[in-house]
């Protein structure tokens, strides 16, 4: 084991690895807000990486609704039940990571699923906590919610499913962080799935080999964003490339969800692999609750995202996602108009911050007719 | 020492050791040693290029994927070796313009959902339909000639329909034997023969004289919703106008007296027309495109489940709120919708018109409403008649005729109307305008009544201080002096029954929640916007929901404004968007355009027909010894159903198993145009196979009332991967067969640019005479689709925003009085006792007595009573109740229950749709239905399940466990035993076995208790179906004979619903818009003024039928495992309250 | 050389006394009998001839992951030689057979290891230390099923699936066979990289290569084969491979074995093993 930095929890910790990070590190902001868990992202990934044979069970991208949902059956309920309680003081996580909590002979505190805890992939969909009677009026917090969370791969700084392999067929990819299986080398010991606390890494019974979310980095590499970003039509994901807090630049989006406006936060940061989809917590959802899942800030987060409309350069970000297939690298508002670029600056996509309306004359001299709506 | 240096040794230890072979072995393998850390460095990665081969694809092309969802999406497909891999969005809507040089922006990107992205497993998979079927009970009758019993009706032996076999045939041969057998029908029910046969059949004689002897006219064609494909979907009614043709041939008739075949309704059929829209309006349905919200302060959400059923549209909502709109959802349940609110109430279903008269009540008790927009726009300050109950009319005041018009356009007698894109202003004929004459209200000031016409609206109104509290005596020009009320003050005395205390008993609403919502309404007029959905339109009080809730809205200023307006959200309609459209379905069949340079001359011999007189056991409304459907609605027979791109005709109908079992032993032939084996398929006579959306060889277009796009399907480069044709294709090949058969060569020429390849002509002359589209090219607009870009509609405005036009220009809306009228004067409203806009409890969904209107003793309401047509007060069987007029008050209607509460039908159920079908489309299929709700499981670990997914009902837990029912178990549901599933299902177990419902029950937290919910999207059961699920080793409910794939062990979400009508949907007086063009008309209007159904409706009893453990043995398994509600483990509680995470601040020093 | 000659004989012995301590009547250690050609059925009469060695399996306890509850607790071992070939015939007791693998599904297996070089100290008995290889032969019961017949399919694995629509197995497709394999393939991303755990196999068994833990590598075939049975709550699997480099009759070697519980979730590192144990090919009579 060794002693690494892992910003997300204010500390040190154990690693199976010495501390590398990659030159680039993918990464990701969604919109909890915006999800409406219509699983065209499960999908978009689904009809283009694993329609394969003993692939109909796996799905790299899945969104549940919290709390009831989960895919596989309580991914999360049995290990936060494994690692005990976990108390944070402020930003600084005091309690355990599952390196740390590990047992003798492990390499991580880990578990396996079981076949059918694949089953009922969307399980608890539109279910409630706390049940709803006669007369419920709610207002911000609902006293009955629930929410969409949407899932891939983290990519983590830290992966559990590589620190468990035992034969290194896990890599982190130095040019742009994202974390591979080899197919070639895998020998299907099933060591990464047990180690995953997110449990996206599956196990192909007919390629006897485990796999994983690949970032669609055939399309990374051409600057484009993967598949459940760009088919993402409630336009809550943003793709690009996050820095330690250190190196954080206000004009790179995904910096300044994380970095500076701190609106964008890790699921499950205390489980300490330094996850990197970050996710702006749903604002009617009790903070005890969203602290559990996204950590400490959850609750300014909450406030930051509630105050948008005094917010115009946040507001305009957040109408920004999902305007383009590109990987936004830079943006910046002019006005009434949010502009995405690309590291060189050149633009990909501007958008207006409202929707324009068009009024068209009431009768068309050039076509002598009139333009009504009720045609 | 360097792994490389390692590597080398050892291999050099391996040859030393005689081991050449093994050494080169293992340096074509990989390098024997350990990957140091693979955190930083790996040192091989070429396997890296196999899913980069994964991702390449050989081409691309774009298509149009339009089920009937509004949002029509050109899609990218990928093509690799031939075969579409993926699909995914074209990104391309930000680049749409229009006429005028206006650019949507990319904020309309991506426009896809994840029912398109699976269209792959559709366009391939095993239900495809692959060619033409005729089922062979109806071939032997065809091939024996159509022989036929006394009462004309053919033996039951060839109509075995839903478990005879299928034969494969060709288009060719297909269309023959339906040509041949509209010939026969026409024949059969033609003339004095025809109509004693009908009469033999025991049809009403009101609805065999309506057919005025023309056997054509039993026939009933269908294109499901005209709208989602211009050419080859409204085609349908080209074929019912060119049958007049054939009516000439068998009734030896010319073209004065020929008439063609009858066209069934859509929007209406599918219940998403609001019925009260065209009763304050005078037009279909006021709505805004959904970007409209980026433009106002509030959104109330009203029944409806817009991030379910807008997808791609819910960005418009959850963006406007993180800038500061205010969310209110109010629904029966907390929705996925209530997510995304700021404030949610959840209330009990079908009170919308009470809590929307609550609202009214508080307005107007505080005066909180926009006097200008009341005195400018609506009736409240015109006068109505205590002794008639009518309008007093300004003739009968000050005599004289009738004021000129200038908004208006009066034709002359006998002028025959311009086309719709050569109007300007409201048509009206001279007749209507003599019979409607003008208004009259008081002036306060002057203390004198003032004569209104329907030119004198908005700022033109002159209304200036009107009486609109009290009564006053009024002198008319014949001397006699009449007790007069303005509108205002007869609705503000019935509003005052709704107090926020009675409300909240009638509807769940607390009282404080209606007082601060009327409030926050009020707040700002002209910047709410209410988005009201299926969920209220689907009861039977719908147009009494329609006429409170735009109350309302009329009372604080918000329709026909950009930030405050009303919609109505369901079903891409609104046809009229291509108002031009009669010139495709509408030309003259006797005299045919040749050339594809000229405009077509216009005939309309088919007539249309609501579907629901056919659903309601192909009866009218007839109660005691009354008959409610007027004159204008009558439905004639049924003999032939003929449909495309539509699985709710009957697949999916309301009350489907008696559609089934009762209606369809009487039909003679039924045909369907499909490319997906669907419930309507199981059904049929014939199905037409035909190319799926992804090899359309035959353009055509769409356009949508929630964005505003006009969106082509393209011509793909797609090669037709089965033996289909177009839709399109095949309504031109039947007019081949009817011209052989009949002599006739115009049937053929009828259809003469499609067998040209050149449908790209009649689509531009729909082009060339719609409003809105007039100056587009088609060649264009399609080159554009192949790119992935649509073009704006050159609308008044973008969004689109019915009734800116009225407001912005102080032009009348399509009523009588130009105003929005909240009064209806109109014999049937009166006798309804809905001459106001009142309250009337759900006809079925209610614990209370079903129907009843809500109302204080009221000067103005005398609805006609039970007695007065012959039957008797308390007779509350379901066809009776459709009519009952019984007026209670709270206080008495609140001591009243539901008649069948005794017998244990305790539980409201109801059927909305869901974020995983576009109605039907596309839920069986495995990875649509594996994500459909908590059951699915693609390896269908427990046999029992019908698919991979399968229908089931949500209950709130606390009324599951009082009837003794887990998490997960299998359940029976049972409605009205009168008449549901089917009329005498007590004595035919045979059909009874597919029927009755069978389904999971989920415990479902977000449901009040006494509301169940089961989603509407689910295939049905049929019998082939339950064979399937009984005798195959696999247990899959899937017809072995046809592979139909239910999702149900037996019955469907449609046990439990019937069609219910409604008399006041169904007058003869009341006056609108017709659909195309500006012109006004009386009484029926397919899908404005005409039965909805109220499919939502229904009462059910619940019981135990299997536990939900694998093959029937204990707890469903997430049950057993405590992550179900009711059911948490210990750890599940700690997880739900956040109690794995403890924070402590840090305590600074 | 004779110093390490030496030592390597002296471990062998201290192996040799371990394990016949407990039972005299059988064989100390490994000792291959001689035979014309080697049986590939356990059930041949043919290993009469060769003495039975009563293996001890202890967990795997040196590498994380460890295997920290012992399982299969003995294997019964024999061995015959043909010249060319040394058949090993492994026989353990399992309750709970397992010829699967899914989620968390592991398959029942077993191996031989050999050193790589006979003229070395022997290296650890865990797959062999970076200057000194070992050769291992690995059997797995879902192989076996594989070569016994069962087809490799979904709907083998999971008879009520319902599955709508493969890319590969699409319409267009069947009309070129080729292309429909290109495609298939596509999917299998470890089958066209050739990655033996997705088949097709000829043989139950895989020959590897490894120098320490996490470098076990296949090598090419040379004559690797096997066969499992299971019968009466055992396997009984015969794994045979080409003669140890060099081994001459009354020669000595060394050999380790390891089982899989694939119902214990055993799998990699997770195993039940044996130390070093003497290989003695018995000069024949």
């Amino acid at each position: 084991m060794a002693r690494v930095n892992n910003w997300q929890i204010g500390r040190e910790m154990s690693y199976w690895y010495p501390e590398s990070r990659p030159r680039r590190q993918f990464a990701a902001v969604f919109d909890t807000n915006k999800c409406i868990a219509c699983q065209t992202c499960t999908l978009a990934c689904k009809t283009t990486w694993t329609s394969g044979k003993g692939q109909e069970y796996i799905l790299w991208n899945n969104v549940e609704t919290k709390p009831y949902g989960s895919y596989p059956l309580a991914y999360d309920v049995k290990l936060l039940e494994l690692l005990g309680s976990q108390e944070w003081v402020g930003d600084t996580y005091a309690g355990r990571t599952i390196f740390e909590a590990a047992p003798a002979g492990e390499r991580v505190l880990g578990w396996g699923p079981e076949e059918q805890d694949y089953a009922y992939p969307n399980i608890g969909e539109d279910d409630c906590a706390g049940q709803v009677d006669h007369g419920a009026t709610m207002a911000l917090p609902h006293m009955s919610w629930f929410f969409y969370l949407a899932r891939i791969c983290n990519h983590c700084t830290y992966p559990a499913c590589l620190a468990a392999c035992p034969r290194g067929s896990i890599y982190k990819r130095p040019e742009d962080g994202i974390v591979l299986v080899d197919q070639g080398r895998c020998r299907g010991y099933q060591e990464c799935v047990r180690g995953c606390p997110y449990k996206k890494v599956f196990y192909n019974p007919l390629t006897g080999t485990s796999e994983k979310c690949i970032a669609c980095y055939p399309k990374i590499e051409q600057g484009i964003q993967p598949q459940c970003f760009v088919n993402c039509i409630g336009k809550i994901r943003l793709a690009g490339w996050v820095s330690t807090p250190d190196k954080a630049r206000p004009d790179n989006p995904i910096d300044y969800l994380v970095h500076v406006r701190k609106i964008a936060l890790p699921l499950f940061p205390q489980l300490g692999l330094e996850p990197h989809v970050y996710y702006i917590p749903p604002v009617h959802v009790p903070e005890s609750f969203n602290r559990q899942l996204f950590g400490p800030r959850a609750a300014q987060a909450v406030k930051a995202y509630l105050n948008a409309k005094n917010d115009p350069d946040l507001a305009g970000l957040l109408c920004l996602f999902g305007s383009t297939e590109m990987v936004v690298a830079r943006f910046k508002r002019q006005g009434e108009t949010v502009v995405g670029s690309d590291e060189s600056g050149a633009t990909l996509v501007q958008v207006p911050l409202k929707e324009p309306v068009f009024v068209r004359p009431a009768f068309d001299p050039r076509f002598q007719l009139i333009r009504i709506n009720c045609p | 020492m360097s792994d490389l240096v390692k590597r080398r040794e050892f291999l050099g230890l391996l040859s030393a050791a005689g081991l050449g072979g093994l050494a080169a072995a293992a340096r074509e393998a990989w390098q024997v040693e350990s990957v140091k850390n693979p955190l930083a460095v790996y040192p091989e990665r070429g396997w890296e290029r196999v899913y980069r081969d994964l991702w390449k694809y050989d081409s691309s092309f774009t298509f149009t994927c339009a089920p009937n969802d509004t949002h029509n999406c050109i899609l990218n497909a990928y093509v690799r070796h031939g075969v579409v891999l993926r699909i995914g969005p074209t990104m391309k809507y930000g680049q749409a313009t229009d006429l005028y040089g206006n650019k949507a922006s990319h904020r309309w990107d991506p426009r896809v959902c994840q029912k398109g992205l699976a269209l792959t497993r559709r366009f391939y998979g095993d239900r495809r339909i692959s060619g033409c079927l005729v089922r062979k009970g109806f071939k032997d009758w065809h091939d024996a000639g159509f022989p036929r019993g006394k009462d004309g009706l053919p033996p039951r032996r060839y109509f075995q329909r839903g478990r005879d076999e299928w034969l494969r045939i060709g288009h060719e041969e297909a269309a023959a034997m339906a040509a041949a057998a509209l010939k026969n029908i026409a024949e059969t029910y033609s003339g004095e023969e025809g109509k004693r046969r009908l009469l033999a059949q025991h049809y009403e004689p009101e609805m065999v004289e309506s057919m005025g002897g023309a056997g054509v006219r039993t026939m009933k064609f269908r294109g499901g919703m005209p709208l989602l494909g211009v050419t080859r979907v409204y085609g349908l009614y080209r074929l019912a106008n060119s049958m007049a043709l054939l009516d000439a041939k068998v009734r030896g008739v010319g073209p004065e007296q020929a008439v063609g075949a009858k066209g069934f309704d859509n929007y209406s059929w599918h219940t998403d027309l609001p019925p009260g829209h065209p009763m304050v309006t005078g037009q279909q349905t006021v709505e805004f495109d959904l970007n409209a919200v980026e433009h106002t302060r509030l959104l109330v959400v009203w029944g409806m489940n817009w991030i379910a059923t807008k997808m791609p549209d819910s960005h418009w909502l959850t963006e406007a709120r993180l800038k500061g709109v205010r969310v209110v959802v109010i629904a029966c349940e907390y929705s996925a919708t209530s997510s995304k609110a700021d404030e949610v109430i959840v209330v009990r279903p079908g009170t919308t018109p009470a809590l929307a008269l609550g609202l009214a009540h508080v307005i107007l008790r505080d005066r909180l409403y926009e006097e200008n927009y009341v005195k400018q726009w609506t009736d409240l300050p015109l006068l109505v008649r205590m002794d008639t109950l009518k309008y007093l009319k300004a003739q009968e005041v000050f005599g004289g005729g009738n004021a000129p018009l200038k908004k208006s356009r009066v034709l002359a007698r006998g002028e025959a109307e311009p086309p719709p894109a050569m109007q300007r202003g409201t048509v009206i004929s001279s007749e209507m305008r003599d019979e409607w004459g003008d208004y009259v209200w008081w002036d306060a000031a002057a203390k004198a009544p003032k004569p209104v016409t329907r030119d004198m609206v908005g700022r033109d109104s002159g209304v200036a201080n009107p009486l609109l509290e009290g009564a006053v005596d009024v002198r008319l020009a014949d001397g006699k002096t009449v007790r007069c009320r303005p509108v205002f003050d007869l609705i503000k005395e019935y509003a005052a029954h709704f107090t926020p205390e009675r409300v909240e008993e009638m509807t769940w609403t607390p009282a404080a929640a209606v007082e601060s919502l009327a409030r926050e309404i009020a707040k700002d007029p002209g910047t709410t916007l209410f988005a009201i959905g299926m969920g209220p339109n689907q009861f039977f009080n719908s147009d009494n929901k329609d006429r409170t809730t735009l109350l309302v809205a009329a009372l604080t200023g918000n329709i026909g404004r950009i930030g405050g307006n009303v919609g109505s959200y369901a079903g891409n309609y609104r046809l009229a968007l291509f108002n031009g459209a009669p010139q495709w379905a509408n030309e003259n069949p006797f005299d045919i355009e040749l050339d594809p340079s000229r405009p077509a001359r216009i005939r309309q011999y088919w007539r249309p027909e609501s579907a629901h007189y056919y659903n309601h056991e192909d009866h009218p409304l007839r109660v005691g010894n009354k008959l409610f459907t007027g004159k204008t609605h009558l439905p004639a027979p049924t003999k032939v159903l003929w449909f495309s791109n539509a699985n709710s005709l009957l697949g999916n109908a309301k009350w489907h198993f008696n559609t089934v079992v009762n209606v369809l032993p009487r039909i003679e032939m039924i045909a369907a145009s499909e490319w997906w084996w669907t419930a309507s398929c199981e059904w049929a006579d014939l199905v037409f196979g035909v190319d799926a959306w992804f090899e359309l060889k035959h353009p055509d277009m769409t356009a949508s009332p929630t964005n505003p796009f006009l969106v082509v399907f393209p011509r793909t480069p797609m090669e037709r991967t089965f033996q289909t044709i177009g839709d399109i294709e095949i309504l031109a090949l039947v007019g081949e067969r009817l011209a052989e058969l009949t002599g006739e060569p115009r049937f053929r020429d009828y259809w003469k640019f499609v067998r040209d390849g050149r449908t790209d002509v009649y689509l531009q002359r729909i082009l060339d005479h719609s409003t809105n589209t007039k100056g587009y090219r088609f060649a264009e607009v399609e080159e554009k689709a192949r790119q992935g870009i649509p073009v704006l509609l050159n609308s008044r405005t973008t969004p689109k925003c019915v009734g800116y036009d009225q407001v912005a220009d102080s032009t009348p809306w399509y009523t009588k009085s130009g105003r929005l009228e909240f009064y209806r004067e109109e014999e049937e409203f009166i006798g309804a006792g809905e001459n106001l806009p009142v309250h009337r409890e759900p006809v079925d969904s209610t614990f209370y007595e079903p129907n009843v209107i809500i109302a204080p003793r009221h000067e103005a309401l005398r609805p006609e009573q039970p007695e007065q047509y012959g039957v008797r007060r308390d007779d509350l069987s379901c066809e009776v109740r459709c009519a009952r007029n019984v007026v209670l008050s709270w206080e008495e209607a609140r001591k009243t229950k539901h008649p069948l509460l005794k017998d244990g039908f305790r539980f409201i159920f109801h059927t909305p749709k869901y974020r995983h079908g576009a109605h039907t489309t596309p839920v069986d299929t495995d990875m649509i239905a594996v994500l459909f709700g908590p059951f699915g499981d693609i390896y269908r670990h427990d046999k029992r399940s019908p698919f991979v997914g399968e229908g089931y009902v949500d209950i709130n837990p606390s009324d599951a466990r009082e009837i003794g029912v887990e998490d997960g178990d299998y359940v029976w549901i049972d409605p009205d035993p009168e008449d549901r599933p089917f009329r005498g299902w007590q004595g035919n177990k045979k059909d009874m076995e597919f029927s009755r419902l069978l389904c999971r029950v989920r415990y479902y937290p977000g449901t009040p208790r006494g509301v169940t919910r089961m989603w509407f999207n689910m295939y049905t059961a049929t019998p082939g179906s339950v064979e399937g699920h009984k005798s195959r080793p696999d247990g899959l409910a899937k017809n072995p004979r046809t592979g139909y794939q239910a999702m149900f062990r037996s019955g469907s979400h449609q046990s439990a619903t019937r069609g219910w009508l409604k008399p006041t949907w169904m007058t003869d007086s009341l006056v609108h818009k017709t659909m195309f063009g500006q012109g006004l008309r009386k009484g029926f209007e397919p899908d404005i003024h005409c039965p909805t159904g109220a499919p939502r409706e229904a009462m059910v009893k619940i019981s135990r039928a299997e536990p939900g453990g694998l093959e029937g043995k204990g707890l469903w398994r997430p049950a057993a495992l405590g992550i179900r509600p009711q059911y948490e483990s210990e750890a599940m509680k700690r997880f739900l309250s956040g109690g794995f995470v403890r924070i402590k601040r840090e305590e600074k020093s | 050389m004779r110093v390490k000659g030496i030592l390597f004989a002296a471990a062998l012995a201290a192996v040799g006394l371990t394990s016949c301590a407990r039972s005299p009547q059988r064989a100390p250690e490994v000792v291959a009998a001689t035979v014309k050609s080697v049986p590939l059925d356990p059930a041949d009469k043919a290993w009469a001839a060769a003495p039975e060695h009563l293996a001890k399996l202890v967990p795997q306890d040196l590498v994380e992951p460890r295997l920290v509850t012992p399982t299969t607790p003995e294997l019964l071992v024999r061995a015959l030689v043909d010249g060319s070939s040394i058949a090993f015939r492994l026989e353990w007791a399992d309750e709970d057979p397992s010829d699967r693998t899914g989620p968390l599904r592991m398959a029942d297996a077993c191996a031989v290891q050999i050193p790589v070089s006979r003229e070395k100290d022997l290296p650890d008995p865990q797959m062999g230390q970076g200057d000194r290889a070992v050769q291992v032969t690995y059997w797995r019961a879902d192989w076996q099923a594989a070569v016994d017949g069962r087809v490799e399919a979904i709907a083998d694995l999971y008879p009520r699936a319902a599955v709508d629509h493969y890319p590969f197995e699409a319409k267009p497709l069947e009309a070129n066979p080729a292309a429909q394999q290109e495609m298939a393939g596509r999917y299998a991303p470890a089958k066209i990289l050739g990655n033996l755990r997705s088949g097709p196999r000829k043989t139950p068994v895989e020959p590897l290569i490894s120098a320490g833990p996490g470098t076990l590598t296949p090598v090419a075939w040379q004559g690797e084969d096997g066969k499992g049975v299971f019968a009466e709550r055992r396997w009984q699997v015969v794994i045979k491979r080409r003669m140890p480099e060099g081994l001459r009759p009354g020669d000595r070697t060394a050999v380790a074995f390891a089982v899989w519980q694939g119902s214990k979730q055993e799998s990699g590192a997770r195993k039940m093993r044996t130390g070093w144990i003497g290989l003695l090919w018995r000069a024949s009579s």
